[in-house]
């Protein structure tokens, strides 16, 4: 049974965005959702995180329907979305994003030591500027914290919405790092991207266009498939 | 590095600011002013906790602030005439709680997505018909309400006599502004208040309950309304309907902005401040009729709006707030 | 809400006016006697209130008068004179005002305008009263909305050919405490509601607002004294008490009867109280009283304010504080902050607003207000059975069984000085001959108010007042002394 299952889901806004899509995220994956501008990819995860309720369709999650479900429920769940545009809390430390990352396991002390040492240890930087207000940061540094944040509650599936966007290349590499070396200790990762230099960390790839699904492939078919020239137009690197 | 810079030369600011104006008013011979600031200040101050607290939450500026106070008092009245003053205290303070939780529930809540300014509207709304409410049962008469601590004499400063029912007020105002700031800055609670103040949908997404959230804020605010009131009235021996907002409301939001809008010991100075400012504009002859800056006509105190207005410009963050 | 106020409590303020008027009664040698104003012209008697009914009668609402009861004095049988009576206690000095059975018809200055007779049918007359009971400084809406008409309805059960057939009807409005309001409310009464005259039930700025609107209309304007700025110059405008300068005498010479030789003063800083404060100096510097301290204080002032001042009257330490303010600064601001500061002067003032019972009900259980003096057109409610005994036993029987309240008691003193002026102005009543009945009458008593004389040039009708002190065993004010006359 895969860890993520969507069913036929449909969702808008007064209009239909989301057309009935279909796919599925085994355990231990990491899938990534490319596609462009309006294609859908962030109303998608905006869904699964419990942000938006869809129209119709089902999303199970470890077998159960948490089609519905609010975001502090999902959080509790094992679902956590790192949203669009980070998010951080800019007049709140470093260290007080994370604390309230922590927000449903926080009568649980000792495992919030915890995740937040395996988040410094992802993100040293973090580490490094563990007092400063968060809204002093740099962008890749916020994005750092956004993800570091999300992890405090110890997901089994963690949703990150445009990781790499406005980072440089070579930061935004140093956060699809970070993401593999997540994913390999066991959180199971969908990432909404439009960058396809993440290509290479996908175990996973899906491809939206108007709210469909036009692609969805694993492994070698991935690499075989003409993805860019095909679908995303010759994107940038 | 900076933010920690900028927090601290605030408080420099506003320390130095302080030790100024306290070493400039005995120079002057306007000594008694900074006793008198400091115990009818502190009522303000008290009003600027909960106006600083809500704003602090939600960035509304609060207009029924004042009302949670006024309706403590009408409970307290009630319940002290058949019965115990503490628990009639206690009554008063569950009653401004309450009216802070409705007062969320139905009219915060159901505007929760709409701009500031219509909540900031609705605020004043509440205030109108907690004082209509007040009319009609009180009729504009005003009723008596007893002293806490009837001691008037333990302690004179400049010839001026601090009542015993004014320190327990300053001693309150000042614990409890330290009080907040550490609930502010070292608990889950108050991080995840100030957190959904600035990303609502973040809190959402990392487990928190806005609208509990919410409720949970309006309910301190109002109750630290409530406790405002129920102590600093007392002294006064009576109020009638909108007592605390004809009295505190605006020298308190004065006080808010003079020290940050959004700083819990901020509300604290700014309230001590204006009541200095009130009482030197009341007896320093500089002011009065005659006086060098007198303006003829215009009321003495008016200068505690000048004073705003200054601050607004000169220093929009306030003595101790911080730059957004 | 940058208004401060709300309300304070108190109603006070003004009601005063609401009613009223000042009195007097004949007890104290005969009145309009020492009236500082000049003598009418034409030698008129003065109209005094006959007794409804007889005193310790109690059944009041009944209309119909039984043979044997006794008796409405105007109804007496043979007695032709509707208008006034003799008073019911011995005072002959009182004469009727005409051998015939109606008053002629008055001649003065006053010609009938367009508008003349609005507000008058041959059943009802329609007066218009306006007052604040919301705003900053409002009076209890019950007590004016229970007493506003209730002598009116008790004259026409008890006495109902006084008027010459008509009843009175009375409307009211509240002017919110905002003079452009009040304008717009008397406005209204006039021209929606049809009212023949108004009344300012209190608030100096709405007074002087509203009185001015109504001059320009021909139309009579009665309100208890307040300022004398922006009103003397009215031709409608006509006081029923004693204004704030005019009491300024009356208080030095108080504090002189006390042997007090030092006083503080402390006046709102409206321009309404600057002619008092004018009057109370110079009585002041007559009577060679030393005032030790003299400031204005902001009308709202705040806590902080009242308690910067009371501090300062504590340093000056004088035996007296001369206070004009509203009852809402000095039961708020001024007497608990003296009273904190171990300062416990006697307070004492003009005007009425400081010495209602609301003031005390709150002020003696704080220990504040102790040591309070404050003039009034009517007496407390303690005298009130000896100068009007119908109205402790009219208002229950007209409110429910409510007691009657010292506000309701100035309404009634309003209403009862009015009707003597529709009597005395007979069946034809105008405004124009309504007010030319006012100048040349030798003067109304009712009572309760010192009487109230006006010539062609003086409006001002008070000749004098009572003094009240708090009396904190009952937390009411109690009459000190009855008809303190003034230009004595």
């Amino acid at each position: 049974m895969a860890l993520l299952e969507i069913e036929e889901l449909r969702v808008g806004y007064g209009f239909p965005v989301l057309m009935g899509i279909s796919f599925e995220v085994e355990e231990g994956e990491t899938a990534v959702l490319f596609g462009l501008n309006g294609a859908g990819k962030t109303t998608t995860v905006s869904t699964i995180a419990g942000m938006l309720k869809p129209d119709g369709g089902a999303i199970r999650f470890d077998g159960s329907d948490i089609a519905g479900r609010p975001p502090t429920q999902l959080v509790r769940d094992g679902v956590a979305l790192v949203p669009e545009g980070r998010r951080v809390f800019p007049a709140l430390s470093v260290s007080n994003n994370l604390r309230l990352g922590s927000w449903t396991r926080r009568r649980e002390q000792a495992e919030v030591d915890q995740r937040r040492q395996l988040v410094f240890d992802y993100f040293p930087r973090l580490a490094e500027r563990a007092d400063q207000a968060a809204g002093t940061l740099s962008g890749g540094e916020q994005q750092m914290l956004a993800i570091g944040r999300a992890l405090m509650s110890k997901p089994r599936l963690l949703l990150i919405d445009e990781a790499s966007l406005g980072l440089s290349p070579a930061l935004a590499k140093t956060v699809f790092q970070v993401v593999k070396r997540i994913n390999d200790d066991g959180v199971t990762v969908i990432i909404v991207e439009q960058n396809v230099g993440v290509l290479p960390y996908a175990d996973r790839a899906l491809i939206m266009e108007k709210g469909t699904l036009v692609f969805s492939g694993v492994g070698d078919e991935i690499r075989n498939a003409n993805l860019r020239e095909t679908y995303l137009g010759g994107g940038s690197e | 590095m900076g933010g920690l810079f900028s927090e601290r030369r605030s408080l420099l600011i506003g320390i130095g600011a302080t030790v100024a104006l306290v070493v400039f008013l005995i120079v002057v011979g306007e000594e008694k002013s900074l006793v008198i600031g400091l115990t009818q200040g502190s009522a303000y101050g008290m009003v600027a906790l909960g106006l600083a607290l809500i704003y602090k939450s939600s960035g509304v500026f609060n207009f029924a602030q004042g009302e949670f106070g006024t309706v403590a008092l009408y409970v307290l009245y009630l319940l002290d005439i058949k019965g115990n003053y503490w628990l009639a205290i206690i009554g008063a303070l569950a009653a401004a709680g309450l009216m802070g939780f409705a007062t969320e529930r139905l009219v915060v809540r159901p505007l929760f997505e709409a701009p500031r300014v219509i909540l900031l509207v609705a605020t004043a709304g509440v205030a109108l018909l907690a004082i209509g409410v007040e009319l009609w049962f009180a009729d504009a008469q005003a009723k008596p309400v007893a002293k806490a601590f009837s001691r008037n004499d333990r302690i004179t400063v400049f010839d001026v006599q601090i009542t015993d029912q004014r320190l327990w007020l300053i001693v309150t105002l000042a614990a409890l502004a330290v009080l907040l700031g550490l609930f502010f800055t070292r608990t889950n609670l108050g991080l995840a208040i100030i957190g959904a103040s600035q990303e609502p949908t973040a809190t959402e997404l990392v487990g928190i309950s806005v609208r509990r959230l919410s409720s949970f804020t309006w309910v301190l605010a109002a109750v630290l309304g409530g406790l405002a009131a129920v102590i600093a009235i007392p002294d006064l021996g009576s109020f009638g309907p909108g007592a605390m907002t004809s009295n505190y409301l605006i020298p308190a939001f004065t006080a808010a902005v003079l020290g940050g809008m959004t700083s819990l010991p901020g509300a604290f100075v700014g309230g001590v401040l204006i009541g200095i400012i009130q009482s030197v504009a009341t007896s320093a002859p500089l002011f009065q009729d005659g006086g060098e800056l007198a303006i003829p006509g215009v009321p003495s105190t008016l200068i505690v709006f000048v004073v705003l207005l200054v601050v607004l410009v000169a220093r929009p963050q306030g003595l101790l707030g911080k730059r957004a | 809400m940058t208004r401060r106020a709300l309300p304070y409590l108190v109603v006070f303020a003004l009601t005063a006016a609401a009613c009223g008027q000042k009195s007097g009664v004949a007890g104290t040698g005969g009145g309009g006697s020492g009236d500082g104003t000049t003598p009418p012209a034409t030698q008129a008697p003065i109209v005094t209130a006959a007794p409804v009914t007889t005193p310790g009668a109690t059944e009041p609402p009944a209309s119909s008068t039984q043979p044997g009861d006794s008796t409405p004095a105007s109804t007496t049988p043979g007695d032709s004179t509707p208008a006034s009576t003799t008073h019911g206690d011995s005072t002959p000095a009182s004469t009727t005002p005409g051998a015939t059975t109606e008053p002629p018809v008055a001649v003065g200055p006053y010609e009938p305008g367009d508008n003349d007779t609005a507000g008058v049918t041959d059943t009802e007359i329609v007066i218009g009263i306006h007052a604040p009971v919301t705003g900053a400084s409002p009076i209890p809406q019950e007590s004016f909305d229970i007493g506003k008409d209730i002598y009116w309805r008790f004259l026409a059960d008890n006495a109902p050919d006084r008027l010459f057939g008509r009843t009175v009807r009375v409307v009211f409005r509240d002017d919110e405490f905002d003079p452009q309001h009040a304008v717009q409310v008397c406005r209204e009464m006039v021209e929606q509601d049809g009212a023949f005259l108004l009344v300012g039930g209190g608030g100096a700025d709405q007074i002087t607002a509203c009185a001015k609107y109504a001059d320009e209309n021909d139309i009579p304007y009665l309100s208890a004294g307040v300022n004398e700025t922006g009103l003397v110059d009215l031709a409608t405008y006509f006081s029923t008490s004693l204004s704030y300068a005019e009491q300024a005498p009356l208080v030095i010479a108080q504090l002189q009867a006390q042997d007090i030789q030092q006083a503080a003063l402390v006046v709102s800083d409206t321009p309404s109280f600057d002619d008092a404060k004018e009057a109370i100096e110079a009585a002041a510097a007559d009577a060679g009283l030393e005032l030790v301290y003299n400031k204005r204080i902001n009308k709202n002032a705040t806590p902080a304010e009242a308690a910067t001042i009371a501090q300062e009257l504590k340093t000056a330490n004088a035996p007296a504080v001369i206070l004009l303010s509203s009852p809402v600064v000095f039961v708020l601001g001024l007497a608990p902050g003296a009273s904190n500061q171990g300062y416990d002067p006697l307070w004492i003032g003009p005007g009425v607003t400081s010495g209602l019972n609301g003031v005390t009900a709150v002020g003696c259980p704080a220990g504040s207000t102790d040591n309070a003096e404050f003039f009034s057109p009517t007496p407390g409610l303690d005298v009130i059975d000896e100068l009007d005994p119908d109205y402790r036993t009219a208002y229950p029987a007209y409110a429910d069984g409510a007691d009657g309240d010292d506000i309701g008691m100035q309404l009634w003193s309003l209403a009862k000085a009015v009707a003597l002026m529709f009597e005395a102005t007979g069946p034809e009543l105008g405004r124009a001959a309504f007010m030319n009945t006012l100048v040349t009458s030798g003067g109304f008593d009712n009572g309760i108010y010192a009487p109230l004389t006006y010539t062609v040039d003086d409006h001002l009708g008070g000749t004098g007042a009572h003094l009240l002190r708090a009396d904190c065993t009952v937390n009411q004010y109690v009459t000190a002394e009855q008809f303190v006359m003034a230009g004595g």
